[in-house]
């Protein structure tokens, strides 16, 4: 009598476990601890990348993100001053891109917004992109293949 | 096996030949396809390379006036540099290159020979760093006479249209073109450094990635610096990566 409520007990203890933990890793997979933003896909200009790019570069990517930002919870009521402050301070540069990061990793509803934020990114760097002949078909041909998918 | 599969199917239900046909030829051309990007890719971790230059006007002209002969070779390469450090683009327009003597690339930074590497945006940082361990300590002269020993390391500071893929990289070999014998990297280089054909997957190519902002990537970093402040010690300092990158 007694072993058999001692085996209840014990199968009961190791269920309690067993739920405990599922519940845990579930709650771990949907708030994940930390996005890896120095890893792909790159949806927003690290800091120090956007640091390096030349000036009408910078000009071309604070405009072109602005208006995809909008597009973005948290980020709606961004403005172009308030964009170019965070453009010129490390901390501020940061927390829009985690901001971005979170939205576009949680938010699988994002994910036109994402891309198009990670293709003015593209876009900004392409700029003074290498022009050897073998690069600039490569890019007409690009052109075209775009232009006639219709985007 | 997937056509195989379908076109037996069509092949039974239809019974008709000229659809299944018209499958095969398809999926025949999706094969030849495939066997043409294997053909380019090299495996996960080793590089698919080829190298770029930019030519200076008096490895081809008798004068620093441009000669036909340069400006052909500006018309392949996209730019090339003359005297007083200015650079001539394909479009025909100049730029002053202030203190830096060979290109800027697409990440704002000045280019160096055999450290600077153009890569696909899409799956690189500007400024993430390609470890190649085959080529630590490799010694290296410039056609200025300047000699260094390889870090190692390669710094993701260019893009370019064809640059595409995650191992797809494109070598920067300052102003010595790929069949230049004194190019290291170029069809006429040591066997265990070449990098100018994208089709031959040898183990030098092997490489690893190190993430700027990763907590490794500040000592990659300064080995990068210390061969290039050798190979720069003479002239005006040239910035790699902006101050502000390391580990965050």
């Amino acid at each position: 009598m007694r072993a058999s409520i001692l085996i209840v007990v014990a199968v009961l203890g190791l269920l309690t476990t067993g739920f405990t933990s599922i519940a845990k890793a579930e709650d771990r997979e949907a708030r994940p601890e930390k996005i890896d933003m120095t890893v792909p896909p790159f949806w927003m200009s690290s800091y120090e990348e956007f640091n390096d790019l030349r000036p009408d570069q910078k000009e071309f990517y604070l405009e072109k993100f602005l208006p995809v930002a909008g597009k973005v919870p948290g980020l709606e009521k961004l403005s172009k001053e308030k964009l170019k402050e965070a453009s010129e301070w490390y901390q501020a540069w940061n927390s829009l891109r985690r901001k971005l990061y979170e939205a576009c990793h949680d938010n699988s509803s994002l994910s036109a917004t994402c891309e198009q934020a990670a293709d003015v990114r593209i876009a900004a760097i392409n700029m003074y992109a290498n022009q050897k002949q073998e690069n600039r078909h490569a890019e007409r041909a690009e052109k075209k293949k775009k232009t006639a998918s219709g985007r | 096996m997937l056509c195989e599969y379908i076109m037996k199917k069509q092949a039974s239900l239809q019974g008709t030949f000229k659809k299944s046909f018209r499958f095969a030829t398809l999926c025949a051309l999706v094969a030849v396809a495939e066997v043409g990007s294997a053909r380019n890719s090299c495996g996960e971790n080793v590089a698919v390379s080829t190298v770029y230059f930019v030519p200076h006007v008096l490895d081809y002209c008798s004068s620093p006036k441009p000669c036909a002969a340069f400006k052909r070779a500006v018309r392949m390469q996209g730019s090339g540099t003359l005297p007083g450090n200015k650079v001539l683009k394909y479009t025909g327009k100049t730029e002053d290159l202030g203190s830096c003597g060979t290109a800027f690339g697409a990440s704002g930074n000045c280019l160096i020979p055999y450290i600077s590497v153009a890569a696909d945006p899409r799956y690189y940082s500007m400024g993430d760093i390609i470890e190649m361990p085959a080529f630590k300590g490799k010694k290296i002269t410039l056609p200025n006479g300047i000699s260094f020993t390889h870090p190692g390391f390669f710094i993701v500071q260019d893009t370019g249209g064809a640059i595409k893929g995650k191992n797809r990289f494109d070598f920067f070999t300052g102003s010595l073109g790929m069949n230049n014998i004194m190019n290291v990297f170029g069809t006429r280089g040591p066997e265990d450094m070449r990098l100018a054909d994208k089709t031959e997957c040898s183990s030098h190519k092997k490489f690893d990635v190190v993430r700027r902002g990763s907590g490794q990537y500040s000592m990659s970093l300064a080995a990068i610096e210390s061969v290039v402040n050798d190979i720069y010690s003479s002239s005006s300092k040239v910035v790699v990566a902006s101050a502000n990158s390391g580990a965050r």
